[in-house]
């Protein structure tokens, strides 16, 4: 230390000015630095982000002739891959629920696959738990 | 009958009743007030709970559970972990956590596990709300010095301004470690936690004396979402940065981003799981208890706590005015675009900070959420004071 830290049992002055406007000026340079830093990795993904939305309709149009036709029946839903029939009619039920507009014109019944396995929702939720890490 | 009445007379000299005196009495009804607090009001009740009670168990006299001369070291002397290990109480035990800074970065590190940093990495200007809330652990110092502390001791009352606990009790025993002095660990956390409870009652008056009801009532722009990779490469990066910078910092600023990458990554679950619950409330336990046992009555009934109480107020009410001050001059930079209000977050204190912010903000327009705004300043704040904690441990001498 360059300047005594205290004189006569109290703090000097300077001492603590030195303190006060150290910390300040340290806390504030770093975490600047750490703006800096987030900024620009920010900046990176947006760009990085922007590139592959750029090349993404270059690929849909390549795709179009493969993709099927939509349906001609307006009232049947389109559904994206992945989402089970089930979750289909439930979030449907749903909205037909809160929506007193709409009507049910037609019940489709779906074929219900029997389960292999003879456990119960959470037997199979405890064995997944306890088995996942290894 | 002589031998039965001798062995009374014994019993009698031995127990605590013979042996209290009025400022043991003064302690033990400090500490129901605490307890009160904690358990009726809801005072920070997961730490101001153990700490009261610490307080009650080591202000029964006789009990033998903390014994404050095993960790004497005024006049040279250093510590005897032999004695400690052969003499000491649970406490005692216990209170080495604190004493080797133990305790602090491992909380820390469950707090990392329930930090979400995307409003921060979203809103990268919000560290400097974060910054500007540290302003008043540095003028509380010279608050401190003006009382007549020694510098060990100011840098311990004026890391209270940091609203935060761990960070606190991890400076206060580094700088009060070795020496004599009129303050203790105990005194510090007592105060820190205290005021941390009283956030919501502390700040909005100095929210609402500095903001005008146009700044109060600005409606900020939704955040851009983050995406996983940004998260998972911010607690690597704040890590090196902060610790290249202030290696002093680095115990605390290290266990807060090991925490959030466990949390980030998602290949560590059960390991994240663990910090933030089973490690993070054990950890609280030991802690609370130990510092609650080092609040003895000629630590607390003495005009030094006086004063570290009111230094305490200054710091939280400071920093608060240096955060909401600096949102003001965000408001004007960017042309009416950021919310004042938020400013105040940055004093640390997650979440009850961010939530005054939004409590305040939704006065004057309710359908305003600020809530995510402030989450920035707000974690910034957990990052600023334990850098200032490490700036405090690298220029005060200790």
């Amino acid at each position: 230390m360059l300047i005594t830290a205290v004189q006569d049992g109290q703090m000097s002055a300077g001492y603590v000015t030195t303190v006060v406007l150290t910390g300040l000026i340290v806390v504030f340079i770093g975490l600047a630095l750490l703006i800096t830093f987030v900024y620009l990795i920010g900046k990176f993904f947006k760009l990085t982000g922007n590139k592959k939305k750029n090349r993404e309709p270059v690929k849909s149009d390549i795709n179009t002739a493969e993709t099927p036709e939509p349906s001609q029946n307006p009232s049947e839903p389109l559904i994206e891959d992945g989402i089970s029939e089930e979750t289909v009619a439930v979030i449907t039920s749903a909205v037909l629920a809160f929506s007193p507009d709409l009507k049910v014109t037609g019940i489709k019944k779906a074929a219900v696959k029997p389960k292999s396995s003879r456990r119960t929702a959470w037997g199979e939720k405890g064995v997944n738990e306890s088995t996942s890490a290894f | 009958m002589n031998e039965f009445l001798n062995t009374l007379l014994d019993l009698w000299n031995e127990s605590g009743l013979r042996n209290l005196s009025w400022t043991h009495a003064v302690m033990i009804l400090i500490s129901f007030v605490f307890i009160y607090l904690a358990i009726k009001k809801g005072f920070e009740p997961l730490l101001l709970l153990p700490i009261a009670f610490g307080m009650l168990l080591t202000n029964l006299p006789g009990s033998g559970m903390y014994n404050p001369d095993l960790f004497d070291i005024s006049s040279g002397k250093s510590l005897d972990f032999g004695r400690i290990l052969h003499e000491g109480g649970l406490l005692d035990l216990l209170y080495l956590g604190v004493k080797l800074q133990i305790y602090p970065p491992l909380i820390f590190l469950g707090i990392g596990c329930m930090t979400d940093f995307g409003p921060l990495i979203a809103n990268p200007k919000s560290f400097l709300l974060g910054a500007a809330a540290q302003a008043g652990i540095f003028i509380t110092f010279i608050g401190a010095a003006l009382f007549g502390f020694t510098p060990q001791e100011a840098g311990a009352i004026s890391i209270i301004g940091g609203a935060d606990g761990p960070t606190a009790i991890f400076v206060s025993s580094k700088l009060l470690g070795s020496g004599s002095f009129n303050i203790d660990t105990g005194t510090i956390a007592l105060a820190a936690y205290t005021y941390m409870a009283l956030v919501p009652i502390i700040q909005p008056p100095v929210m609402k004396l500095l903001t005008t009801k146009k700044e109060r009532g600005v409606v900020m722009a939704q955040l851009r979402e983050v995406s996983k990779t940004e998260k998972i490469i911010f607690p690597i990066a704040v890590t090196i940065i902060i610790a290249l910078l202030i290696p002093s910092a680095t115990p605390l600023v290290g266990m807060l981003m090991l925490g959030n990458l466990f949390k980030e990554s998602g290949v560590v679950d059960r390991l994240a799981k663990t910090a933030q619950n089973e490690l993070m409330n054990i950890v609280t336990i030991f802690l609370g208890i130990s510092v609650g046992a080092t609040t003895t009555a000629d630590k607390i009934i003495n005009v030094k706590f006086l004063q570290v109480i009111v230094l305490g107020v200054v710091a939280f009410g400071i920093g608060t005015a240096t955060g909401v001050l600096f949102g003001k001059l965000m408001y004007v930079v960017t042309k009416g675009k950021v919310n004042p209000l938020i400013g105040s977050a940055g004093v640390s204190a997650v979440p009850m900070a961010a939530r005054v912010s939004q409590k305040v903000g939704a006065q004057e327009n309710p359908s305003n959420f600020l809530l995510m705004h402030a989450m920035g300043p707000n974690v910034a704040g957990v990052i600023g004071s334990a850098v200032a904690a490490g700036v405090l441990l690298s220029i005060v001498p200790h």
